[in-house]
């Protein structure tokens, strides 16, 4: 831990991380994680490599389905809507 | 995605309308297939967990109350398939969690500050993407469920609650621990190829 900062401030950062990050912290709790933030370079980047994982795994997140599935997927259905016009 | 749009073709699905509730498949059918193959980690699995979800969506959709979001409401139904098959195989990593998540607190430093300081941008690289698959599929289920619908998916806290039917505090927690855990394998994974596949942004500690 780096010389400006008590071991309860980094233990405090790491608990309310993501709280943090997600912006759900308010008023003095923020700006006393802020400010500790900035001045621990530990800190700070305990917080910034949390971000950093976040956005890796939304930057390599793919939403289409395989052309395959989907013709798969509508055959399916197609017989489940057959089979109940059927009753 | 609009919601409202979502709630149109709902409306019009239940009326019997067949091209609206293709659209709806359309658009959804991407998502929860990721959904369930991020959590199944086999695409056999992920897609059985696809078409039962339609199925049930097909079969149920006239009970939808539209109380909740209608791509909610797929995810609670993907969500139950999948966790359903996961348990029913008996893939429980308990053990995980202690050895995991004994370190909450003493966040290893030096290892984060290699992570941090690489730039490990090019997420397009075929062994990121595969050691980020990889720590992910070290979670155990109910973790992984919540990392993957609140960070990865974009749903909200409450949403992730309701889907799950845990409380909101449940899901802080296990997203947390989730989210520390994942940066701390990563870390070691991105350590331990000593550069080889991540390139420095050539900034030292001093």
């Amino acid at each position: 831990m780096s010389d400006e900062c008590r071991h309860e401030d980094c233990k405090k950062v790491n608990d309310l991380l993501s709280e943090f990050l997600d912006e759900e912290l308010k008023g003095a709790v923020l700006l006393e994680l802020k400010e500790h933030i900035e001045k621990c370079p530990d800190c700070h980047l305990n917080v910034d490599s949390v971000r950093k994982v976040i956005r890796l795994y939304r930057d390599a997140t793919e939403c289409d389905c395989p052309v395959d599935i989907q013709i798969r997927l509508k055959d399916v259905i197609r017989r489940a809507r057959e089979e109940e016009t059927g009753r | 995605m609009d919601p409202s749009d979502d709630t149109t073709l709902v409306q019009q699905a239940k009326a019997g309308d067949e091209a609206a509730f293709a659209e709806l498949v359309e658009r959804h059918q991407g998502r929860v297939y990721h959904h369930a193959l991020r959590l199944m980690g086999s695409a056999e699995d992920a897609e059985e967990v696809l078409q039962d979800t339609f199925l049930q969506v097909f079969r149920n959709l006239d009970r939808f109350e539209e109380r909740s979001r209608f791509s909610t409401w797929i995810y609670r139904i993907a969500t139950n398939e999948a966790l359903m098959r996961l348990r029913k195989a008996r893939r429980k990593r308990e053990v995980f969690l202690e050895d995991a998540f004994a370190r909450d607190g003493e966040h290893a430093v030096e290892q984060i500050r290699d992570f941090a300081r690489s730039a490990l941008d090019d997420v397009a690289d075929t062994e990121i993407r595969a050691a980020l698959d990889a720590a992910l599929a070290e979670l155990p289920e109910e973790y992984r469920v919540v990392f993957t619908m609140r960070d990865i998916d974009g749903l909200t806290n409450a949403e992730v609650a309701e889907v799950l039917e845990i409380s909101v505090p449940a899901v802080k927690s296990r997203l947390h621990r989730s989210r520390l855990y994942l940066r701390d394998r990563l870390s070691r994974t991105f350590r331990d190829s000593s550069g080889a596949d991540v390139r420095s942004e050539g900034r030292h500690s001093g």
